[in-house]
């Protein structure tokens, strides 16, 4: 399959994944990065910081997150931890409506072309 | 930091606006901090944030940042050697420090002195050129 094709599904489905993610409860880059790619490698490619974190700066901008510093002991540190703010909170249901319209949609596409096969 | 991680958070930084600079380059050493603490090499997490400047790139897309079109640099660059070279018609065409002015012709004289103090153009030249580089950085990818 075209490297294009597949680029262009997994970016239309970061952000609602990394929504869904931050929507189960406060969590930080690394916690985020992890999860994805125990959850998601194997079909969306390994997670890389490269891709995940601009992303993060724009559901900031955007008011979908917010994010708090902390101190780590465990980088010697701060960490940035991020949380869905209200509008973020309408914005991932507003994709997972969309998501489950568009995947019923797209699979009925599919049957219909299944059941007319010879 | 390692040498190598200090330079990448210097060539990411550098191309963005002031007012991001901070917060990138905290986030980027938590990502260091975070590798290192379990056990990951450098070059590792350099690897995967990908070069500088894509990244950065990347950065300034979802930041909103627009690039700065290539002919703004060039246009200040270009007005400043105009600059210059009015200064430098100014200098040679100075009349002596005695003098109110001079004759044009018979009947038209005109007095120096009037319009921009001819020290402002190289200073307005070098401030233009100061501009054409800070913008110039912006206008990368």
């Amino acid at each position: 399959m075209d490297g294009k094709t597949v680029q262009q599904f997994k970016k239309g489905s970061l952000e609602l994944i990394l929504l869904s993610l931050i929507g189960r409860g406060e969590t930080y880059g690394y916690a985020l990065l992890e999860a994805l790619n125990r959850g998601g490698a194997a079909v969306l490619g390994y997670a890389r910081e490269g891709t995940v974190y601009p992303i993060l700066y724009r559901l900031e901008r955007a008011g979908l997150v917010r994010s708090r510093l902390e101190k780590a002991a465990a980088n010697g540190g701060t960490r940035k931890y991020y949380a869905l703010t209200d509008d973020g909170r309408r914005q991932l249901q507003a994709l997972r409506d969309f998501w489950q319209a568009y995947r019923a949609c797209v699979d009925g596409f599919l049957e219909q072309q299944e059941e007319m096969q010879p | 930091m390692t040498k190598q991680q200090q330079a990448y958070v210097r060539r990411v930084t550098e191309t963005l606006p002031r007012r991001f600079r901070p917060e990138v380059r905290r986030d980027l050493e938590e990502a260091f901090a975070e590798a290192a603490a379990r056990g990951e090499p450098a070059e590792a997490v350099l690897a995967r944030l990908g070069p500088a400047a894509e990244y950065a790139a990347a950065l300034r897309e979802q930041l909103g940042v627009r690039p700065v079109p290539v002919w703004v640099p060039a246009a200040l660059l270009l007005a400043a050697a105009g600059l210059l070279g009015l200064f430098a018609y100014r200098v040679a065409m100075a009349p002596p420090p005695d003098a109110i002015g001079y004759a044009v012709s018979v009947t038209s004289i005109q007095l120096t002195g009037s319009g921009l103090p001819s020290w402002c153009l190289p200073v307005l030249a070098a401030a233009a050129v100061v501009a054409a580089v800070l913008l110039w950085r912006r206008c990368r990818r």
